[in-house]
């Protein structure tokens, strides 16, 4: 069943019920406050889900995790790596004059480091 | 260990400055674990000349480490999985984005956590525990709440971040859910999530830290969202 399909079983299945209180559709003769509380219920739980939501999303965004140490740790592998990948790269290409090393291609990467 | 090998997959589009870096941080926590590996570069036809910088790569760390499987022009994310996949050698897959949003330190903790409970896929979440993420302000937060929270509610998934794209897969279970999977962008790493749960495969979460650098330069705007709204829509139909 996809979730749709159980959402509209989940949805019918409730309406049916509120209807079958609310209205009193199989004359069960329920007292007067069964019929008062069941007939804004709908309304109700609309509201408090929204208010759920609401605050869940809040409290979430709130909490979200700010990785200032990951984003520090980063910046300095990256110099880390332009190091040794400039050794490296020096040492096997020594003999190839005509190639790109590969530290050059990260030479913008300064300018992006700066950002930080 | 026992013979397990892990395939680490990097699409990758104009990621000239950044390969050469995620590949030494990969080859350097990798080496720490110990554990066997192999980095295959799937390039699109970057203009850049990523491809360039990934041959000279492979001339430092050795062809058994670094795979080349370019295509010719920018194609989907599923059909680079599935391309690259096809010459992996390992039984296990790193998928991951190569702009080093992705920190490879948490792979040696997805491998670990995989090994405990022997899980189909473990994905790596910035909502839980003290994952998170830098450089996103309050919009692009709230946006990214919203959107899970609906995506939660509506398709109950069973895993808090769904549209990340830093996991372990085991290498039959990403096969059979790569076949399945038809959508674009975010969704499809939602679909896949998704259709996991399906298929009754287990799912166990690492919080990771997620480096956002080039968010300035792309703000997620209005086509994003709705594309994603569509996206959430169909498989709330689907699945």
């Amino acid at each position: 069943m996809t979730k749709l399909l159980q959402w509209l079983f989940g949805v019918s299945l409730l309406g049916a019920l509120w209807a079958l209180v609310t209205f009193d559709l199989l004359d069960l003769s329920l007292p007067q406050t069964y019929r008062e509380v069941a007939w804004p219920m709908p309304f109700y739980l609309l509201i408090s889900f929204g208010c759920y939501s609401l605050a869940t999303v809040g409290y979430r965004v709130a909490t979200f995790n700010d990785c200032e140490e990951a984003a520090k740790e980063l910046q300095e592998q990256i110099k880390e790596a332009k190091e040794d990948l400039r050794r490296k790269d020096t040492a096997e290409f020594s003999s190839c004059a005509g190639r790109r090393s590969l530290v050059e291609c990260s030479a913008t990467f300064e300018e992006i480091c700066s950002l930080f | 260990m026992s013979g397990d090998k892990y395939s680490v997959l990097l699409p990758t589009y104009n990621e000239r400055e950044n390969l050469p870096l995620i590949v030494w941080l990969l080859v350097k926590y990798f080496g720490e674990s110990g554990f066997n590996y192999e980095i295959i570069v799937i390039d699109d036809g970057s203009p850049d000349g990523t491809l360039e910088v990934a041959e000279q790569l492979q001339k430092v760390y050795g062809e058994d480490k670094i795979l080349l499987r370019p295509r010719a022009k920018k194609l989907g994310l599923g059909t680079a999985y599935i391309h690259g996949m096809k010459h992996a050698s390992g039984n296990f897959i790193i998928i991951m984005d190569a702009d080093l949003s992705h920190h490879p330190k948490f792979i040696p903790e997805f491998i670990q956590k995989q090994k405990e409970g022997d899980y189909d896929l473990v994905s790596g979440t910035r909502y839980r525990g003290n994952g998170g993420v830098y450089g996103w302000d309050l919009r692009r937060k709230l946006i990214s709440r919203g959107a899970n929270f609906l995506a939660q509610v509506l398709l109950r998934p069973g895993a808090s971040d769904l549209t990340g794209s830093f996991r372990l897969y085991k290498k039959k279970v990403l096969e059979s859910l790569v076949e399945q999977c038809v959508s674009k962008g975010y969704v499809f790493q939602m679909e896949m999530i998704v259709r996991a749960r399906q298929l009754n495969y287990t799912i166990g979460e690492v919080p990771i830290s997620f480096v956002d650098r080039v968010y300035g330069e792309s703000k997620l705007g209005g086509n994003e969202i709705v594309s994603y709204a569509k996206g959430l829509l169909m498989l709330f139909a689907t699945t």
